[in-house]
């Protein structure tokens, strides 16, 4: 699927921020992220746990449970923002307009109901009372689309394997024919055959519907299969949006270079490279850029200024200083005496500095 | 569900029968000592001669078939029991336990079994409500009010009603089940039932208000639990009217453990509420129990437990009947 610039966008997040409050104050899950997602785009989110994927998705579906709360920002789906419906608009927005195949599928079906009363209750409450035929026919169709036998609709989830159960998932999320489909990690908890033919599955039916997808993987071989376009996430913060092989070739963002450069590749045999260090701990973030500690180019200027997202080229954007204010690196990064304490305790681990170079 | 489910079930259900009056049979024969002799030694104590003691002696023996081998006495037993024969009462001779207990039994299962399933509904739903995030804060502080009075026990409360309502205040009867000398006329008689309430309500008042506190604890608990499944999650995702996530999501999975507990307080239902019974003479098995007990009636005591244990098994075996409709994946753990 091309990718253009120019088609107006299904979906765009602007400045969102998701806090989840404890006594000692905020963490910023997802702080000021920006992003947009186009009619029939699928938009993969790559990064480590913990980074905000879940979160942000949550966030657009509006499920955010206490003690999180969405601080600030806007989320328009054409055009209009979600964040100003009332409960019940909300309501009505989920499922019709935007459905989730959640992370755990194991665990997300109801377990005293039967598979077809769980996919009826999302059409009956939205599309209201449907003859019974037509109810049972919609939903033969549905399992059929996910490769399932209409009988699956009498059985209870414990009478069905983790790839049923997923397809089941799916099915349910393409019920109401959504303008977007969140997919969380559908494929985490299957071995990789049916992760590729579930996987299959989901592209095949959301092509079919014309469907946007945003998806969460933590496989990111996966992720740069499926995605026309990817978001790299880190301590809440969205650092490079690019267009997949363009991301997958050449990261710009540190990070996304440390993290794409840990896949191991078939090719070239090397030791499994890590990124050294670990993520923030959120409640008391490093200043300004949150990931200078384990970043081999930091110099002290990332810990003074907070680097935003600069346009590399059309569809490229990170938030480094790198590439934002080139200058500040002049006299190279090992050069700079502020920040050597921070070099040595990542001089451990050099993958990630190798891939840079 | 299949029929080796049923048989299993109901093979259960017998052995536990057989076990309990076996053990009814055999505890007493372990005392020492004879009870007709011992029955005749009390009569002599108090001051009566028994002259032909020897004769008496042995024609209880025979009555009673004490003279037979014990594995006879055994299967007589166990024949007579089948019947619902259970003897006489000491006290009420020539009255059966049977008839006693026949006399009973309406009273207290129609007191404590509305009572339980009332108590029952009512602390389910507040639990449920106590942790369920639309639950207005008016409604959380109300439920909350009434777990207070959990503690105290039912018949404090009890005595407290009685005295106040019923005697201070004269608004309701302090004790009987009808009005005095009332008695049921021809057919359906409305205002007899309307007495009969009245007169329980009182007793019915005292065991749900310190009944319900349990349940919500109970419930709550199980609540919090199924509150952070993935299935809530997709439901509210699914954009799911709230009730329905409540009641076919929450809910239906929060109750099935609390399904169990209430067959089991089903169970207890025939014997009774001893101390609300006595505080407001009402005539139940409790009641009944607590006069037996007293008066050292056995066979009565004997019989009001048989049937204690013949109620909580059937209890048992109806909600092990009905389970695998309520948690579908009972049916299938095994083959």
């Amino acid at each position: 699927m091309t990718v253009f610039t120019d088609s107006a966008p299904l979906l765009q997040i602007e400045n969102l921020r998701v806090y989840y409050w404890n006594q000692a104050g905020p963490v910023k899950a997802v702080d000021d992220i920006s992003f947009s997602i186009r009619s029939n785009e699928r938009f993969g989110f790559i990064g480590e746990s913990g980074c905000g994927k879940t979160t942000t998705i949550m966030a657009i579906l509006r499920l955010i449970r206490r003690p999180g709360r969405i601080e600030g920002g806007r989320i328009l789906l054409k055009g209009s923002d979600i964040l100003t419906l009332s409960g019940e608009e909300m309501r009505q927005t989920r499922w019709n307009r935007i459905s989730l195949i959640p992370q755990g599928a194991m665990n997300s079906l109801n377990p005293v109901m039967r598979v077809r009363d769980q996919i009826a209750d999302a059409i009956v409450t939205h599309r209201g009372a449907v003859p019974n035929r037509e109810l049972r026919e919609r939903i033969g169709d549905l399992l059929e689309t996910v490769q399932l036998s209409a009988d699956v609709a009498d059985m209870f989830p414990h009478e069905l394997s983790g790839g049923m159960k997923q397809r089941v998932c799916i099915a349910m999320a393409t019920a109401l024919e959504p303008e977007l489909i969140i997919a969380d990690e559908p494929t985490s908890a299957l071995d990789v055959v049916v992760q590729k033919a579930v996987m299959e599955t989901l592209i095949g039916v959301q092509e079919r519907m014309d469907a946007s997808m945003i998806l969460i993987g933590h496989d990111m071989g996966m992720t740069a299969q499926v995605a026309d376009r990817v978001g790299v996430m880190y301590a809440g913060k969205l650092v490079e949006v690019a267009d997949t092989r363009e991301l997958f070739r050449q990261p710009q963002h540190p990070y996304s270079q440390a993290l794409i450069s840990s896949l191991p590749s078939i090719r070239e045999k090397k030791r499994g490279g890590g990124i050294p260090g670990l993520p923030p701990f959120l409640l008391n973030p490093p200043d300004n850029c949150l990931f200078h500690p384990r970043c081999s180019h930091a110099i002290a200027f990332c810990q003074e200024t907070a680097p935003l997202m600069h346009r590399i080229k059309a569809g490229h954007m990170a938030a480094c200083h790198l590439h934002s204010a080139p200058e500040k690196f002049d006299s190279g990064p090992e050069s700079e005496g502020g920040h050597s304490g921070v070099l040595a305790a990542t001089a451990t681990g050099s993958g990630a500095g190798r891939q840079a170079r | 569900m299949s029929l080796t489910y049923i048989l299993r079930r109901l093979g259960i259900f017998f052995l536990i029968l057989w076990v309990a009056s076996t053990l009814n049979f055999v505890i007493p024969r372990l005392a020492p000592g004879d009870p007709i002799a011992a029955l005749i030694g009390e009569m002599e104590e108090q001051g009566a001669t028994v002259e032909n003691s020897a004769e008496l002696i042995g024609m209880f023996r025979e009555r009673f078939g004490l003279d037979d081998p014990l594995p006879i006495q055994y299967l007589k037993y166990l024949a007579a029991l089948a019947r619902f024969d259970l003897g006489y009462s000491i006290r009420f001779f020539p009255a059966t336990v049977s008839q006693i207990v026949a006399a009973a039994l309406p009273y207290t299962i129609g007191l404590l079994t509305a009572t339980s399933l009332i108590t029952f509904v009512l602390g389910i739903l507040a639990g449920a409500l106590l942790v369920w995030h639309s639950t207005p804060q008016f409604g959380r502080a109300v439920i909350t009010f009434f777990m207070m009075l959990a503690p105290i026990p039912y018949y404090l409360l009890a005595i407290i009603f009685v005295s106040v309502l019923a005697f201070s205040l004269g608004w309701f009867p302090y004790s009987g089940v009808v009005s005095i000398g009332r008695l049921p006329k021809e057919g359906l008689d409305l205002g007899f039932i309307v007495d009969l309430i009245y007169h329980s309500l009182l007793p019915a008042f005292s065991i749900i208000i310190a009944g319900v506190g349990g349940w919500v604890l109970g419930m709550r608990g199980m609540m919090v639990t199924v509150l952070g499944e993935d299935y809530l999650t997709l439901a509210e995702a699914k954009g799911l009217k709230d009730r329905r996530i409540f009641l076919r999501y929450a809910m239906r999975n929060a109750i099935l453990p609390q399904f169990t507990a209430l067959a089991i307080t089903l169970g207890y239902v025939v014997s009774g509420a001893t101390i609300v019974e006595l505080i407001f003479s009402y005539p139940g098995m409790g009641l009944r129990l607590f006069e037996a007990i007293n008066s050292s009636d056995f066979p009565v005591i004997q019989g009001i437990t048989f049937f204690l244990v013949v109620s909580i098994a059937v209890a048992i075996l109806i909600i092990d009947l009905i389970y695998p409709w309520l948690d579908p994946r009972i049916t299938y753990s095994r083959r």
